[in-house]
């Protein structure tokens, strides 16, 4: 084993972790074919040649027959499996330890079945069962029993718990990756009692159900898909997961139910007694979504009464730790407070439960100790649910969670930035938390327009997605170096697993070093900042990653969702029926409140559809029409009213399959049919771009609109750099620590005034000629540059696709702040119609290039008072910059600077 | 985390600006993950990499010795490439901190991924 050297790491006790290195140096020089084999585990397709000489120090070089190379196959697939995985790596040589893999509790293989199996071997040190995995690991005391068992239980058949064959595959690892994880409390506020009725009373109870009733019966029974309930006191609506207060079951409770809760009551398990009984009856396999049962339709206290058999149940806090919690055989399990009002609770449907061997049927905490896992199979239980139907709003601590609190206080639209702070909080970064896993479920297909922006960059570019949710972007072109980052821990995670460099960070202050991205992406990010001037800030941190000539694509949602008489996909997907999602789709339905005016939109207004009245009348807007800030609640797939708004994300329990079921609820919870509301800023026409043109050094290559998304690809000024830390000097000089953000609105007006001319413009003769001249100008100059020594930055500013500041007129705006962009609109357009015309990827030089004669002279002129500025730096700057700032355009300056 | 996205990682505290780099890796479990071995896509990384930075972080992870800078017509040296490629495309920091070298902030690095988010009152500028 020539090329495994130990890696010595100081910040590893040795040999807990080796390497090999260098990795692939030596399995193409003949002789050591095999030998770097256990390098290669992760890639795809190994070789036959090697995959058959890997093992070729455990066995002897002979002439392998049909089933031992099948075997082999299949033990490298395993090795395969485990690093791309589970990233467990396997080593060639023998070690004390195995990976066992299909001997694992996620196998049903339980620790009853495979241990003897293991000890004929030799001594076994330690097994560990990660609960769920389809492998386990063994620990030999020496390496002579492990590497026993790896010759004889390789490829063995052992029969598992459903009686089926099982073919193991060993492979040695240097350390079994798994830590043990400390004892788990129990939720608090929740409480398991055991043996809390006879066997006699549990055979009476479970005869009293009658399965078999009429469904005409009063006492409502339903099939569930995955289960069989049934209701007395009031019916449980699955529609809306609550109850109908003022219709409750003719017969009341069970009347041995009825003494059984008086009992409870007089001993103290139960403060209340409740009015409503749901029965629920699951077979092996069956389930029971997360949810958190509706904070407005029951009081504190539910508690569930486990007969027939025991199960598992699954406890989880929004912030994601899970604690399965065992629920014996007639065992009462209550929960109150936050146990009840916070942590989502669940049965996941398999046929075995991964429980603590040494505890046998106790409750408690299922640890993860993998020392003390066995499977226990589940038999067919019978829960008896107790609550007590609610007739006032709730008004527990856990707001976040509770439907009674939530509707009655939408978020307003943000004053401050504070403000604003604290809604994206709340609105977009919780909520991304909370709905990860579904969301990405959902975000499987890349859009067509990003991808071709990331396969036509050069082979090699380093791209920064910022907002990379769940890193579907990530991999699309491998000859790029892609990084990734986003607000959700969760969604990073999803990044991470895939394989992709991710980091967490917030998209206005993202930690890159400037200047160091070919490339960058945001899509569908900005429009979650809820004021102008933290989207301006979002874009101007994607601009300071890019190096100079490096470009950007930026997606926003529109308001727009028709454009050029197309309904965008969005639209388009609208079901007919209202009410319940389909996973693949977008959005989910809900109601709109148009409690905000739409803002004037202008000439645009034609062009939208007019809103439909249903829209007015759906979401019983009543209770919020006076409040004119309050936030609007968009109907999914039907088009925008107004630009700030919440748009409501549906958590669906089992994508692809049928609607969960079962009480659910509140805003916020892991609950199936949860709603959750994401603030959107949605973009008018022309709004990216404007803000975009707004930034400094930034030229716009192109501005489309794509399936409902305002979109922009915009390009880097070369020779940024020094100007922009040279306008941060001058301005920390002058004391202007804040800059205000030239107005948007202006801008937009602007730019939608030039789009409606464009088409007149385009025929205009006056600008084709300007158009020659500037061509003729641009060769003539290049000419002569060419015969110049050239620095870097004046050859880099012929690439610069700029307008042009040359000759100014009299229709430029006043702006709030001195905008160093002011430009000639003629030139504007000749510069935008060439833009369009020409692929962006292949633009390189402009007409800009005609500017050089101009430019020459002003530098000249301008490098003398730049110098004069310089000197005055550190002094006196006021009187020179006043001039500066009052000179029209200033752009002059820059290029000076900038040379 | 790879070596190549450290050396693009730079803290974002306010006030730091261009010192904020290179963070300080500090590396409590490393992983090797190989990748395929693509010399073009290695050169054309070379020169985007901080070379200061990529030597202080091999440093601290014990890493085999990276060269002091490039050394020239590094596009047809194999050797050195499948040397940095194993540097910066196959040493994975899985669990550790990075620091800012001027403010001192830590950030996690958990699972391979680090945590760089700031409070408002760290990123307000």
């Amino acid at each position: 084993m020539g090329n495994v050297v130990q890696f010595s790491p100081t910040w590893l006790p040795p040999g807990e972790w080796t390497c090999e290195y260098p990795p692939r140096l030596f399995w193409d020089r003949a002789g050591e074919a095999g030998e770097g084999e256990s390098a290669r585990v992760g890639r795809t397709q190994p070789e036959p040649r090697r995959r058959i000489t890997m093992n070729s120090h455990h066995q002897s070089n002979y002439k392998r027959s049909k089933t031992e190379k099948k075997f082999l196959r299949k033990q490298m697939k395993a090795r395969h499996t485990l690093l791309r995985h589970e990233g467990i790596e396997t080593v060639s040589y023998a070690t004390q330890s195995l990976v066992v893999a299909n001997g694992g509790l996620g196998n049903s293989v339980s620790r009853k079945q495979l241990l003897p199996v293991l000890e004929k071997c030799g001594f076994v040190d330690a097994l560990l069962m990660p609960p769920n995995k389809p492998y386990s690991f063994v620990r030999y005391r020496t390496t002579e029993e492990s590497k026993k068992a790896y010759d004889t239980l390789s490829g063995k058949e052992i029969v598992d718990d459903l009686g089926q064959k099982i073919t193991l595959y060993l492979n040695f690892v240097e350390k079994a990756p798994w830590k043990e994880l400390g004892l788990q409390a129990l939720p608090p506020g929740l409480m398991v009692i055991e043996e809390i009725i006879s066997s006699e009373d549990e055979k009476m109870l479970l005869e009293s159900v009658n399965w078999t009733e009429d469904t005409d019966n009063q006492n409502f029974q339903k099939s569930l898909k995955h289960r069989r309930v049934k209701h007395f006191g009031y019916e449980f609506q699955y529609e809306n997961n609550n109850v109908d207060k003022d219709k409750p079951l003719p017969g009341g409770l069970p009347d041995l139910c009825d003494s059984i809760l008086e009992k409870w009551l007089k001993e103290g398990f139960i403060k209340h007694k409740p009015d409503q009984l749901t029965v629920n009856q699951y077979e092996p396999g069956q389930g029971i979504p997360a949810h958190i049962d509706t904070h407005s339709a029951f009081e504190d206290e539910i508690i569930s009464l486990s007969l027939g058999s025991e199960v598992v149940m699954d406890f989880k806090h929004p912030d994601g730790v899970t604690v399965p919690v065992m629920l014996p055989c007639r065992s009462l399990l209550v929960m109150t407070g936050e146990s009840r009002y916070l942590w989502t609770h669940g049965i996941t449907p398999r046929k075995f439960d991964t429980v603590q061997a040494s505890r046998g049927h106790k409750s408690g905490v299922v640890t993860g100790d993998v020392e003390d896992l066995t499977l226990s199979k589940r038999g067919i239980r019978t829960s008896f649910t107790f609550r007590k139907v609610r007739h006032t709003p709730c008004n527990c601590r856990y707001s976040l969670v509770c439907d009674s609190q939530t509707k009655e206080t939408p978020p307003s639209f943000p004053e401050s930035d504070r403000e604003a702070s604290r809604l994206e909080q709340e609105y977009v970064h919780r909520v991304y938390e909370g709905i990860a896993g579904h969301f990405s479920s959902t975000r499987h297909t890349p859009w067509p327009r990003v991808v071709e922006f990331l396969k036509a960059l050069p082979s090699g570019s380093v791209v920064a997605d910022i907002g990379c949710g769940n890193g579907k972007y990530l991999g699309v072109n491998k000859e790029l170096y892609t990084i990734g980052c986003d607000r959700s821990q969760s969604l990073v995670d999803i990044c991470r697993e895939r394989r992709h460099q991710a980091v967490v960070c917030d998209a206005r202050a993202v930690p890159v070093r400037s200047g160091s991205c070919d490339a960058c992406v945001s899509i569908a990010v900005i429009h979650h900042f809820a004021t102008a001037e933290r989207r301006a800030a979002a874009l101007r941190e994607l601009v300071r990653l890019l190096r100079p000539g490096g470009k950007a694509l930026i997606y926003v949602w529109a308001m727009e969702q028709e454009h050029g008489k197309k309904k965008s996909k969005y639209l388009r997907e609208n079901r007919v029926s209202p009410g319940r999602e389909e996973q693949t789709s977008k959005e989910t339905l809900a109601q709109e409140v148009p409690a905000k005016h739409t803002p004037d939109m202008g000439s645009q207004d034609s062009a939208r559809p007019v809103p439909s009245i249903s829209d007015f009348q759906e979401g019983g807007c009543d209770s919020r029409k006076a409040t004119s800030s309050k936030l609007p609640v968009h109907t999914n797939r039907t088009p925008f009213h107004s630009q700030d708004l919440l748009v409501p994300w549906h958590l669906t329990g089992n994508p692809g399959k049928d609607r969960p079921v079962e009480p659910l609820g509140a805003l916020g919870s892991g609950d199936p049919g949860a709603v959750f509301h994401r603030y959107y800023h949605v973009f008018r026409e022309a709004e990216l771009e404007a803000a975009c043109r707004s930034l400094s050094d930034v030229s716009v290559l192109q501005s489309y609109y794509d399936q409902g998304n305002w979109c922009v690809i915009l390009q880097k000024a070369k020779a940024n750099y020094e100007r922009e830390e040279r306008r941060k000097e001058l301005k920390r000089l002058r004391g202007e620590d804040t800059w205000m953000l030239p107005d948007v609105n202006e801008r937009v007006e602007q730019i939608s005034q030039e789009h409606s001319v464009k088409k007149k413009k385009k025929k205009d003769k006056h600008s084709k000629k300007v158009k020659k001249e500037k061509k003729k100008k641009s060769k003539k100059q290049k000419y002569e540059k060419n015969n110049e020594s050239t620095d870097s930055s004046s050859s880099s500013e012929d690439e610069w696709v700029e307008a042009v500041p040359s000759q100014t007129s009299g229709k430029e705006k006043a702006w709030k702040v001195k905008d160093e962009k002011l430009e000639n609109e003629d030139n504007q357009f000749i510069q935008r119609d060439e833009w369009m015309t020409v692929d962006f990827m292949s633009v390189k030089t402009v007409s800009s290039s005609s500017l050089k004669a101009e430019k020459e002279t002003l530098r000249k002129i301008e490098r003398e008072k730049t110098q004069a500025l310089e000197q005055a730096a550190g002094k006196r700057i006021e009187p020179i910059l006043e001039g500066w700032w009052d000179r029209s355009p200033p752009r002059r300056l820059q290029c000076a600077i900038s040379y | 985390m790879k070596l190549l996205t450290h050396n693009l990682l730079s803290s974002h505290v306010r006030g730091v600006g261009p010192r904020g780099f290179p963070l300080r890796l500090q590396a409590t479990e490393v992983r090797i993950n190989p990748v395929e071995f693509n010399p073009d896509f290695v050169a054309r990384m070379i020169p985007k990499v901080e070379w200061a930075a990529l030597l202080e972080a091999a440093d601290t992870l014990h890493l085999i010795e990276v060269p002091k800078e490039p050394i020239e017509g590094y596009e047809h040296d194999e050797e050195f490439l499948r040397k940095m490629h194993h540097v910066l495309l196959e040493v994975e920091v899985l669990e550790g901190t990075l620091q800012c070298p001027e403010s001192g902030r830590l950030f996690p690095i958990s699972r391979g991924i680090p945590n760089m988010l700031l409070s408002d009152e760290e990123t307000e500028t």
